[in-house]
């Protein structure tokens, strides 16, 4: 494992990957054990020092990645993304941060992992409920059952508004149905 | 006080008005006065009023939360405005349901609906001039429009004027903005189609404005929008409708690349307010073949000619499936 496979795992995590290195950096990830441990333990000690509850998926997380890469933002480009704000890892940091996560993966996360006492239990609702008192099952935006659609549709509706003429005009409506709708069955 | 003649009657003395009775006088009449003010509308035409209300969300840079209802569904939303440098950067976040956000950011505008659904939709040059470039054009407007004055309305412990854009036919919907006296930005907005009861709602709850750093720079100089017969980059396009809904006007012909690197034609109709979009795709793995709807918007898709073509719109259903019945593949042929 190298210092620049380090810095591009880096930057796939901040989302700053260079879209060229993109799926080098995950095919490295997929063949290299020690990239995923990395991977993971970034993602351990990012949780933790927001001090959120650590969840399962994260041990298992290297195996998720391709998956979440093919879904990472859709590009309407005609070229490539330009690089964001240049926050890489250099070999200091990187030191400090394998020392944290080892404190980390010693003392707090086995703790984080424990069960939350305020966890809601899985709650079964009573079927004999009147119905209007059941709470909406939510569906799929679109009314579409294939998720590739839906995604497409969603792409569609951004780009309409972005290049509408008069989104402006109606101020934040248009992005209201983006953000806020919730469609119930 | 003296009992007269008839010894029935009383008669009450009349006395001359006190200093402190005409003071008293005096202030009720300058109360009575100035709450007839407020209530009046604003003396600017309600025109001048929807030019306020975009050169207010142009400029102003506002922190709030704000209420959508759709669908008897009600939602809440925090939205971030601010103007820096002269560059609009806003933020829209879901506070119900799963969270979903809308970052509109140095030039692009990236909106993120789940964990995994992630859309980003970067700085479109052409799209860049026409979205800026827009100004309420009230003789356009008038064509198949109706503006007037609604009244005035307290929303979110503020006096608003409240203008309705009321649609000439079935075919476009309607708006009515609830317009804050003090700044002009909208604070509640009605979405109307051919019932009684608004489509969708959207109002501040809570709104606090922010110190502004320049008007939006990337709006230019305002200028009338024009249809235009041919493309912007000259290209002739291959497609031609036959039939639009009246008033839909070709405004915007654009190339991109879908996810998968595809190229996809983006074509924009407009009537001066209501927008229309038509995707075009040679060869597409997933194509909407019918109708569909997400509140408001609607779209609908079929293979045209070959091609997969999706029509999306803040507008009737009727109005997207016009569009799609009237497109036809000519190949070197101009709309």
């Amino acid at each position: 494992m190298s210092e620049q496979q380090r810095q591009h795992l880096s930057a796939l995590m901040d989302g700053e990957s260079d879209p060229g290195l993109t799926n080098v950096t995950v095919s490295a990830l997929e063949a290299n054990e020690g990239l995923r441990a990395v991977w993971e333990r970034y993602h351990l000690m990012g949780a933790a020092m927001r001090f959120e509850p650590v969840r399962e998926e994260y041990r298992q997380i290297a195996v998720l990645v391709r998956e979440q890469i093919t879904t990472e933002p859709a590009p309407w480009t005609k070229s490539p993304r330009p690089r964001g704000r240049a926050f890489r890892l250099g070999p200091f940091v990187g030191a400090v941060l394998a020392a944290g996560a080892t404190f980390l993966a010693f003392f707090a996360v086995p703790q984080l992992f424990s069960p939350s006492p305020v966890a809601p239990a899985n709650h079964q609702v009573d079927r004999s409920l009147p119905e209007q008192f059941l709470l909406p099952a939510p569906t799929q935006r679109w009314h579409v059952d294939r998720p590739e659609l839906e995604d497409k549709l969603d792409r569609f509706l951004v780009n309409h508004q972005e290049q509408s003429p008069a989104s402006g005009m109606k101020g934040f409506l248009p992005y209201a149905t983006l953000v806020g709708y919730e469609p119930r069955r | 006080m003296s009992q007269g003649d008839s010894g029935n009657l009383v008669d009450i003395p009349t006395r001359p008005p006190t200093r402190a009775a005409a003071l008293r006088l005096y202030l009720l009449l300058s109360l009575l006065a100035l709450s007839c003010s407020e209530a009046l509308a604003s003396d600017r035409t309600p025109v001048e009023q929807l030019q306020r209300m975009a050169e207010a969300l142009r400029s102003l840079s506002y922190e709030g939360t704000i209420v959508y209802l759709h669908d008897q569904s009600l939602e809440a939303l925090h939205i971030v405005h601010r103007i820096i440098e002269g560059r609009v950067r806003e933020q829209l976040t879901s506070l119900n349901g799963p969270v979903r956000t809308l970052t509109r950011e140095k030039g692009s505008v990236t909106c993120k609906l789940s964990e995994s659904h992630r859309i980003s939709v970067p700085e479109h040059e052409v799209g860049k001039q026409l979205l800026h470039a827009w100004r309420l054009d009230p003789e356009a407007l008038s064509m198949h429009y109706r503006v007037y004055p609604l009244g005035v309305a307290r929303v979110v412990d503020r006096r608003t004027d409240v203008v309705g854009i009321v649609p000439k036919d079935r075919l476009r919907y309607g708006y009515r903005f609830y317009l804050d006296r003090e700044t002009g930005l909208p604070l509640k907005s009605d979405l109307m189609g051919q019932q009684r009861d608004p489509i969708e709602q959207i109002m501040f709850t809570s709104l606090v404005l922010l110190p502004s750093q320049g008007v939006d720079l990337s709006a230019g100089a305002p200028e009338a929008h024009q249809p235009v017969s041919e493309p912007h980059d000259g290209v002739r396009l291959s497609w031609r409708f036959d039939s639009l809904p009246p008033g839909f006007a070709l405004v915007m012909h654009d190339d991109g690349l879908d996810a998968g690197g595809k190229p996809v034609e983006h074509l924009v109709l407009s009537d001066g307010l209501a927008s229309i979009s038509v995707y075009i795709e040679s060869n597409p793995r997933e194509g909407l073949i019918g109708g569909t709807s997400i509140g408001a918007v609607h779209a609908v898709g079929d293979r045209v000619d070959g091609h997969q073509v999706t029509i999306v719109g803040e507008v009737p259903s009727d109005t997207v499936a016009a569009v799609l019945a009237g497109m036809r593949y000519v190949p070197g042929e101009s709309p």
